[in-house]
């Protein structure tokens, strides 16, 4: 692993665009909650701003922020990684100089997974901070209440990431990789689930495609105050339960692992 | 001298096209192979799937009679088509990159750029390179690790002429070292200087094989001129040795048997009245047996 992992390092760590990409995703992450600072008073049942900083509901909030720098950020740091491999050539010129498929694919799983626990810390790091300086009165208790979105947030990093890394590996040009990511997300699985699956079947099955069971591990902070809001024709809550989330989640990045694997063993080069 | 590579069989196929079909060759320590063949004719597919970057449809290869196992790749130098370099790395940093894939920490790096004459851009982005010097990077890249095999694919392709002669140099240097080289390439005149042994494919298939001097004819190639080419070829296709005829370039070429010397073919000349304004004995050429073979095989 740490022979695979040092590879990695050596390839990327004077590439201006990953430094650029982690560096921006450093600031938004530990910077974009102050625009918190900025919001009105917000009518019920939806909270007070000035709770968003504190324990426990900080949590709840980066991990929102969080959610969409990752799908965002990293999600094209994984394509970028990829396919540069691909349009340099030197994916095939490293098998050729003496490395196996199985490590190549090792090699960049170990690389993404790093990202992400590097992501999480500071996610909590940044909770922690925002946390320890807003909260009145903190306990230990209070710190850790939501302590449990720590993990999802490193599943719902690795989600996104696994997924661009599928599509850069199948289609193995960054712009088709991107565009494709990015109208997946937004466009053509909302679609799906809203125009098509929502209008023929009425049930909570529609949240469960890939995309949304990844965005559920960090879901829009309203969710709490969504059954007050939702409309009448909408029959189940909007958001999946945690455990939900987390299973179908593993479920999905698992079958883009194995596809990614099984590409990568198969393609000719 | 011990097996390096044996391919038995090998076939690849894109869709319908046979790009590589059932071909068999054995290269052995110390010989220098060049694969020759026209555009299309099999040559980097197969060494795509002796590298392991294409999956062949049938057949199979080994390398070292399996004594490195899965990792025998990195006993082998190899470039496939163009320089794969991450562009945003300098050469040392490139360089090093092969070294933790090899596994192999001690190289010479500055001696191997010395060698390509990189020594002065080593700091240099590679995307600043000249082809040529992408070229001469990738050369000094196949180095490292000390590897038994060497291989190139084309290596001088897209080089303008000064550039080919430093490739060709560079490549005599390293074949001179006793490595095993197999390269591939369409410039007969490149084969010719360096290799040892040729392999000639056309559309997949593999025509001849064997050590250069036994893939050439026997035969002699002599070069005439003369004011009247018409009547100098009609004498001179009656005379007993002469096996073909051909006018290239203002100048006949005559296919003879070995002991058909130029004075014979001069003494025939003169006694018809017809003075010769040129006439030489061609050096046996492969360009000539290779241009002989594709064109009973097009």
């Amino acid at each position: 692993m740490r022979y695979l992992l040092k590879l990695e390092w050596l390839k990327y760590r004077n590439n201006g665009l990953v430094k650029v990409l982690i560096i921006f995703f450093m600031v938004c992450l530990g910077l974009l909650l102050l625009t918190g600072k900025k919001l009105p008073e917000l009518p019920p049942p939806l909270p007070d701003p000035s709770t968003i900083f504190q324990f426990p509901y900080v949590y709840v909030y980066q991990g929102y922020i969080g959610n969409w720098l990752a799908f965002i950020l990293l999600g094209f740091l994984a394509i970028y990684m990829t396919s540069s491999e691909f349009s340099s050539k030197t994916f095939r010129q490293n098998l050729i100089t003496g490395m196996s498929r199985s490590q190549m694919f090792w090699a960049k799983l170990f690389a993404l997974v790093m990202i992400c626990v590097a992501a999480t810390l500071l996610y909590w790091i940044s909770c922690l901070t925002y946390g320890l300086l807003h909260t009145p009165d903190v306990t230990v208790e209070l710190m850790f209440e939501r302590v449990q979105w720590v993990p999802r947030f490193l599943l719902m990093c690795f989600g996104y990431m696994s997924f661009a890394w599928m599509l850069a590996v199948l289609f193995r040009r960054s712009a088709l990789s991107t565009i494709f990511y990015l109208t997946y997300v937004m466009f053509l699985e909302p679609i799906l689930r809203w125009a098509v699956h929502f209008q023929l079947y009425n049930h909570r099955s529609m949240l469960f495609y890939p995309m949304n069971s990844i965005e559920d591990l960090a879901p829009n902070p309203f969710f709490e105050y969504a059954d007050a809001i939702q409309q009448d024709e909408i029959s189940f809550p909007l958001f999946l339960q945690p455990w939900e989330s987390i299973l179908s989640s593993s479920i999905y990045i698992l079958i883009f692992l194995l596809i990614t694997y099984r590409v990568i063993q198969r393609a000719d080069l | 001298m011990s097996n390096v590579l044996s391919i038995k069989g090998l076939s690849k196929k894109y869709g319908s096209i046979i790009a590589l079909d059932h071909l068999d060759l054995e290269v052995e320590d110390g010989q220098v192979w060049g694969i020759l063949g026209p555009n299309g004719s099999g040559k980097t597919t197969t060494l795509g799937i002796i590298l392991g970057i294409l999956h062949a449809n049938a057949g199979t290869y080994s390398w070292f009679e399996g004594q490195y196992g899965p990792d025998h790749r990195k006993h082998i130098g190899a470039i496939l088509e163009t320089p794969n370099f991450y562009p945003y790395l300098n050469a040392l940093e490139n360089l090093k990159i092969i070294q933790h894939i090899k596994q192999s920490y001690d190289d010479p790096l500055d001696d191997y750029l010395d060698l390509v004459k990189l020594s002065h851009r080593k700091k240099s982005a590679f995307r600043t390179y000249s082809l040529g010097m992408k070229q001469r990077l990738a050369i000094a890249s196949t180095l490292i690790g000390a590897p038994e095999v060497l291989i190139f694919d084309e290596p001088t392709n897209g080089l303008d002429p000064a550039g080919i002669v430093d490739i060709r140099n560079t490549l005599l240097e390293i074949a001179s070292m006793g490595k095993t080289i197999i390269m591939a390439s369409h410039i007969l005149d490149e084969v010719e200087k360096i290799c040892s042994h040729v392999a000639i494919l056309m559309q997949g298939h593999l025509l001849k094989a064997g050590r250069v001097g036994n893939i050439l004819t026997e035969n002699v190639f002599i070069e005439v001129g003369a004011p009247d080419l018409n009547i100098l070829r009609k004498q001179l296709e009656t005379v007993p040795g002469v096996i073909r005829v051909t006018e290239k370039s203002g100048k006949l070429e005559l296919e003879v048997t070995p002991g058909t010397s130029t004075a014979k073919i001069n003494e025939v000349a003169f006694r018809q009245g017809i003075t010769l304004t040129h006439l030489q004995e061609k050096a046996n050429r492969l360009e000539d047996e290779f241009l002989t073979l594709i064109a009973q095989n097009g």
